[in-house]
């Protein structure tokens, strides 16, 4: 591992990460990719990284995280991993069942 | 002893088990709760997708309204779009593949492209879906529209995938045709520009050429004026009291002088093409340049019986600007109104004057301008009837360079006539310019001591003739006809003032200048650099390599008298 992965992980560690799978430019995918965004500014600014992965895109990364329907969450950092099916509209409800609610 | 202790042991055990049994209870509970998550997102309508694994890998099964999105897309993109099944049967069409090919979108559902393409073509379309179920294809085709005309287009062939339906080669194709037509007129366009582009940079080019040409012929022309001019000079002094020769003398001078205008006129007007000259501008009352002019048309005009008039206001009028030059504007109107002007005729010379600017006008009744040429007559080389026996003469350059030297004065220069045999009227507009605050010391031509002179002129020549006439002015004049020999020359001698010719072979003036500069005994020597071209860099050549002043071929008498007498001349 290089000074700067070390680095890296070290500053990013106490962050939480958070994987939304989305299906293109599916209505429903649209919304949770909006609704996330909108979430993430209002409660969690500065504190998360999200990455939105195209199931279309990146089939591979979808089976190896056990995806069975989209749109899912999947916060993988702070440890336990949590993942949510569906709509992403109630923040508070999102927060709560990731175990993020403060 | 050992039951006890076997009764100790098992309790942890139990204890361990229980705990096990709690912990895998919890797992799953909320393996459970997952799968009852999914159910529920499912059953309420919360999701748009689902991925499957199938036998060639993942899948992702979009529900019904999900693929709305890409519906619109593909039916709004500017690009042809179609679902090709079997061996070519379009199965799906977009709306603009339909107009592309201006046909009903019904027609086009069912058919086969080949429809649409030449036998050659057809041939190449099929061979390219043949292959692109082995991967990506592209072809530019022409399409035969369905209005008759052709539309060129690049046809790109994607294999679907094959698990999603059927297998092998009659796995769906999918097709996109881009229209070429905008692209490929741009690149038209584009070639069209390029060409305009090199022809312009060609012909600026080959007028770069010219004007270095004129620049060339004008100096060479100019170089043997210098001791022609002397020697005349000389004949002057020598037998000027013999009045047949007084006559030829004054011939030879008149016609010289009539070359080396035409020739100055050459050089200036390819030196205005390349934007080379300079204005010594000063404040001059016009009384000196409308004398100046007229006297230089004198002998034509008095040759032609010409009666010339001038009227001028009484009032001084100042102009601001380059005495000489403005002195050659008035003397080419004034000599292009004689040379147009039959025997006899009269030349009107007219100044009038408003608060901010002066006019002045030329009129003759000469042969006029007909109304085809008149918008053409400052041209360069433009001239009204070129007859076989060119009875006019000149080279069509001198109005020319009166537009452009008017007008780098911040003048206009017309020119108007009622037509042909009614005369014409050239009219200079200049700004009037406010008197000097302070006149003083008029142009005396100074008086010259005795002065030690070496001139230095691969021209055997101009170096004779030059150094005949200061001897006959009373110097003490020596000549070299090259580097060596004058550096051979300055080394026992110590002139006061060295005329070096720059365009010396072996060793040329300004590296020559360089040596004499370096010879102690020479430090109070003041050095004339003489030159053909009389441009700004070569002055200021002339000033880094050490010379103290910079006279133009052929050397004009009364400024070398000004150098002579030791006064500083403004050089530039």
């Amino acid at each position: 591992m290089t000074q700067f992965d070390r680095a890296q992980r070290a500053a990013s560690s106490d962050r939480i990460h958070l994987h939304l799978y989305v299906a293109g430019l599916t209505p429903k995918s649209t919304r949770a990719v909006a609704d996330l965004n909108r979430l993430c500014e209002e409660h969690l600014a500065g504190r998360c990284c999200v990455e939105i992965i195209d199931i279309y895109q990146q089939p591979q990364r979808a089976v190896d995280a056990q995806i069975i329907a989209v749109p899912t969450l999947v916060k993988t950092e702070p440890a336990p991993t949590m993942r949510l099916i569906g709509k992403l509209t109630e923040s508070g409800q999102v927060l709560k069942s990731l175990g993020l609610a403060a | 002893m050992s039951t006890q202790s076997n009764y100790d042991t098992r309790a942890p055990d139990l204890e361990a088990r229980l705990r096990a049994k709690q912990v895998e209870c919890a797992s799953l509970k909320a393996r459970l709760e997952e799968a009852e998550a999914v159910l529920h997102a499912i059953r309420v309508g919360e999701i748009d997708a689902l991925m499957v694994a199938g036998a060639d890998g993942p899948q992702v099964f979009t529900l019904e309204g999900a693929d709305h999105p890409y519906r619109v897309m593909v039916e709004s993109m500017s690009e042809g779009a179609a679902t090709l099944i079997g061996d070519g049967t379009v199965a799906y069409a977009n709306a603009r593949l339909a107009s592309m090919l201006c046909v009903p979108l019904e027609r086009l559902l069912g058919g086969s492209l080949t429809e649409y393409l030449d036998a050659v073509d057809a041939e190449r379309f099929k061979r390219a879906c043949a292959a692109a179920h082995e991967g990506f294809q592209f072809e530019e085709m022409e399409l035969r529209c369905g209005d008759g005309t052709s539309l060129p287009a690049r046809i790109s062939l994607n294999p679907l995938p094959p698990s999603s339906q059927g297998n092998g080669a009659s796995a769906p194709l999918c097709l996109v045709a881009t229209d070429l037509t905008d692209s490929r007129r741009n690149a038209e366009l584009a070639a069209a520009i390029n060409d305009r582009l090199n022809a312009e940079a060609a012909l600026r080019e080959a007028s770069r050429h010219k004007d270095v040409f004129l620049a060339m012929l004008a100096h060479e022309l100019r170089n043997p004026l210098s001791p022609i001019r002397n020697a005349s000079a000389i004949l002057m002094r020598l037998v000027g009291s013999a009045p047949q020769a007084q006559a030829l003398i004054a011939m030879i001078t008149r016609q010289t002088d009539h070359l080396a205008r035409l020739v100055d006129d050459l050089l200036d007007v390819s030196r205005i093409a390349q934007n080379r000259i300079e204005l010594r501008k000063e404040t001059i009352e016009i009384g000196q340049i409308v004398d100046h002019a007229v006297e230089t048309v004198q002998p034509i005009m008095r040759e032609k019986s010409h009666q010339l008039r001038v009227n001028r206001p009484a009032e001084p009028l100042y102009i601001l600007g380059d005495r000489a030059r403005l002195a050659q504007c008035l003397s080419n109107l004034l000599h292009n109104a004689a040379k147009y002007t039959g025997a006899g005729g009269s030349i009107t010379l007219v100044i009038r004057a408003s608060d901010t600017e002066i006019d002045f006008e030329v009129h003759d009744n000469g042969s006029g301008i007909g109304r085809e040429l008149l918008p053409h007559v400052f041209e360069l080389f433009v001239q009204s009837e070129r007859t076989l026996d060119r009875a006019q003469g000149g080279l069509g350059i001198g109005l020319s360079l009166v537009k452009g030297l008017i007008e780098m004065h911040g003048g206009t220069v017309t020119a108007a006539s009622e037509g042909p045999q009614r005369g014409s009227t050239f009219t200079v507009r200049m700004p009037r310019a406010a008197p000097p605050v302070v006149v003083n010391g008029a142009d005396e031509p100074p008086s010259v001591p005795m002065r030690r002179v070496l001139i230095v002129d691969d021209n055997v020549d101009a170096a004779d003739s030059l150094a005949q006439l200061l001897k006959g002015n009373g110097h003490e004049v020596e000549t070299a006809y090259s580097a060596t020999a004058a550096l051979e020359r300055l080394g026992r001698c110590c002139p006061e003032f060295v005329l070096l010719d720059i365009g010396l072979p072996e060793l040329d003036g300004y590296q020559l200048a360089g040596r004499v500069r370096a010879l102690p005994h020479l430090r109070a020597t003041r050095l004339i650099a003489v030159t053909g071209y009389g441009q700004t860099e070569d002055r200021l050549r002339a000033r880094a390599a050490g010379f103290d002043d910079h006279l133009v071929k052929p050397v004009d008498l009364p400024a070398l008298d000004r150098i002579l007498a030791g006064a500083c001349v403004p050089s530039g």
